[in-house]
């Protein structure tokens, strides 16, 4: 049981966090956002936004299974209602509201996936995609001016939330 | 296996939920969605919640003054602004799928009003180009062509031959000659025709005429002799008759010229047997991430893209407001408000405000035959007021064979009787929808349950406005749906008294 945080991270009181987890610096982690490492730790990296009801789970998937870290890169954003089980996560992806990762999916930089899509197991996830219903599963590789727009957009909202949540949070210390 | 439903009969016949059927106060009829008669009352813009008059509508080909349709996932798009060379400019962006118009297919203006116009000139030369005359065109052939066929297949030439004869029906040995019969199809006699010519020619030369004296023995070659005494004595009259060829062989290379011609254009389809892995030869041939679905190719009708590259933003399509009419006294049952905002009716008669909703409230696991098992279904009065139901009959073959013909169905009947049914009673009424009541103590329900006199056989209790009834069920037949139909009287107090029949079919389970 370590915690790691970094520098001007926000992190409110009803939020969970269980097991091993480094998070990196300038992060915000709304009310209700769980992040659990049962069966491995976490390694969060820098200027990640996890929304409400947003869960980051290491957890094996059978008996067979075997343990291993869960890594995320930088500037990612995850909605509300997101379920993360995927390993590997690379930096600038914006994960949709209620959509669901599946362990052993990998993905990429630049990424959108729409609200409610479900990416299933094995599948890798190529730079600048996104993925949406209609109503059957559409992926599109966009250019990669997609990665820099995700970026801003972030970054954005993480400096109107650092402004805000102190107001109206418990916050951690 | 289907679950156990309550359904109405509409009066076209057909069985409806009750919450799709209107009722109508006038003529006291049930009237379903289809059955009855729909008006357009107002069209509205579903993104802005703007209502248009009908000459903007006209003039804007129903579609949305100034919001725009995202191509690839048919959500609305954004207006966003960029900076190029020391000038602002727009560009359309969808915020589910990323679709931008600027790098898709270079879609840049410099205000709104400017890509309405763009599109609005692009759509009426669809609309009235050159390509819709040519269109036009080539479809009245084929119309006309189809009419000649569907003329002579319906008998008109038939009513031709008859004018023809007409004064010679009058003398009986002409009419012997001529008659051509209530039956008579010219396809028939074509046939007749040709199978007579091969028997001719088997007989050796042997004339139609000496046929005539024998007439009466074979009915076809009766009508063959009278379609070549026709032709010959009458044939000038007939101003058509030569260049319309009627040999069968004809008809037949003429459909096979047609089948020729569809078979060019339409290809075979052939079965691929799937593995998990797409054949080489297919991923070679298409990309199939960058071709368009259905959806995406009628979403703009005019062009149809096969390519992802090609889609291009859609104006949105405008929505509308719809009354519907009575279709027996022309009376409107539905109607909304013309405010696109408001979601409420100004006239609203749905049969679920004043018919008595039906439930099965208990029903046995399994039914067995020759064996007696008891049904429970309640009545729940909508109204505010007493209602009362008189009537009351309970049948185990469907209402819908019964209504056609009575003599018919009378033998019927008996084989089809699936289950004897016993009912003790035939009238009864059903409290008042009551607010206050509900908040009451239990203790004052029991008491109003005993004041009622009721048979504890036929009403098994009573609680508010709904009333409990037991039917006893003993299926003779094993069957894979046992119904039951319900017929009886409503009479209740709207506005003014209301009365009107309902008939009902109750599909319950499997019979072992």
């Amino acid at each position: 049981m370590t915690l790691k945080i970094g520098q001007n991270t926000i992190i409110c009181d009803s939020s969970e966090l269980e097991g091993d987890i480094t998070i990196g610096s300038n992060c915000v982690l709304h009310p209700f956002s769980r992040i659990i490492a049962k069966d491995g730790p976490i390694v969060i990296g820098d200027g990640n936004l996890l929304e409400a009801n947003c869960v980051l789970i290491n957890e094996k998937k059978g008996t067979r299974d075997s343990s291993a870290p869960m890594r995320i890169g930088n500037y990612n954003r995850f909605e509300i209602g997101s379920e993360v089980r995927s390993l590997t996560i690379g930096n600038c992806n914006v994960i949709g509201i209620k959509t669901k990762l599946e362990r052993g999916s990998v993905l990429k930089d630049g990424i959108v996936i729409a609200p409610t899509v479900n990416v299933k197991d094995g599948v890798q996830v190529q730079n600048y995609t996104v993925m949406f219903h209609k109503p059957e599963l559409i992926v599109n590789i966009s250019s990669e001016s997609q990665k820099e727009e995700n970026k801003l957009s972030t970054t954005e909202q993480i400096d109107f939330l650092k402004n805000m949540l102190p107001k109206y949070n418990n916050i951690r210390n | 296996m289907s679950s156990p439903k309550v359904e109405f009969k509409c009066n076209c016949n057909t069985l409806r939920n009750l919450s799709g059927l209107y009722c109508c106060t006038q003529c006291s009829k049930l009237s379903c969605n289809y059955c009855c008669e729909t008006k357009i009352d107002s069209y509205f813009c579903p993104v802005s919640l703007t209502g248009l008059s009908s000459d903007e509508v006209t003039s804007s080909l129903c579609k949305s003054n100034n919001r725009f349709q995202c191509p690839q996932c048919e959500s609305q798009l954004v207006f966003q602004a960029i900076t190029e060379n020391s000038s602002q400019k727009l560009y359309l962006s969808c915020n589910y799928c990323r679709y931008r118009s600027d790098t898709a297919i270079g879609l840049t203006f410099k205000s709104m009003n400017e890509i309405h116009k763009e599109y609005l000139a692009k759509e009426r030369l669809s609309h009235t180009g050159n390509d819709m005359e040519s269109l036009k065109e080539y479809y009245s052939k084929i119309s006309k062509e189809m009419l000649k066929l569907r003329e002579f297949n319906s008998g008109k030439f038939h009513r031709l031959l008859n004018v023809i004869n007409s004064p010679y029906k009058s003398s009986p040995r002409l009419r012997k000659k001529f008659s051509t019969g209530r039956n008579f199809s010219p396809m028939r006699s074509i046939y007749s025709n040709r199978y007579s010519q091969n028997e001719r020619t088997k007989s050796g030369g042997s004339t139609v005429g000496n046929n005539k004296g024998e007439g009466g023995e074979n009915k076809d070659d009766k009508f063959s002799s009278s379609l070549m005494s026709s032709k010959k004595t009458y044939g000038s009259v007939l101003p058509n008759s030569k260049k319309m060829k009627f040999n069968y062989t004809n008809l037949e290379e003429a459909i096979e010229k047609r089948k020729d011609k569809i078979t060019n254009t339409i290809h075979k389809t052939e079965k691929i047997q799937w593995t998990d892995q797409i054949p080489k030869e297919l991923k070679n041939k298409f990309d199939v991430t960058q071709i368009t679905s259905l959806s995406q190719r009628f979403s703009q009708l005019a062009t149809q893209p096969r390519k992802l590259s090609e889609l291009s933003p859609q104006r949105i399509r405008l929505m509308n407001k719809k009354s519907k009419q009575c279709p027996h006294c022309q009376h409107t049952l539905i109607k909304p408000e013309i405010n696109p905002n408001k979601s409420t009716f100004k006239i609203k008669k749905l049969a679920l405000m004043i018919f008595p909703q039906i439930f099965i409230s208990k029903i046995p696991a399994t039914f067995q035959t020759d064996k007696q098992s008891e049904l429970v279904i309640s009545f729940k009065n909508p109204t505010f007021n007493e209602m009362k139901i008189s009537d009351l009959e309970i049948s185990s073959s469907p209402l819908s064979d019964l209504d056609q013909d009575q003599e018919q169905n009378e033998n019927e009947k008996k084989e089809e009787t699936t289950a004897n049914i016993v009912v003790k009673g035939k009238e009864f009424s059903i409290n008042g929808y009551d607010e206050s009541a509900q908040f009451t103590d239990i203790t004052l329900e029991e008491e109003t349950t005993q004041e009622t006199n009721d048979d504890p056989e036929f009403i098994q209790q009573r609680k508010l406005n709904k009333v409990y009834l037991r039917i006893s069920i003993t299926p003779t037949k094993s069957v894979e749906m046992l119904q039951i139909g319900l017929k009886f009287k409503v009479s209740c107090v709207l506005q003014s008294k209301f009365e009107s029949e309902a008939s009902v079919i109750i599909s319950l389970g499997k019979v072992n």
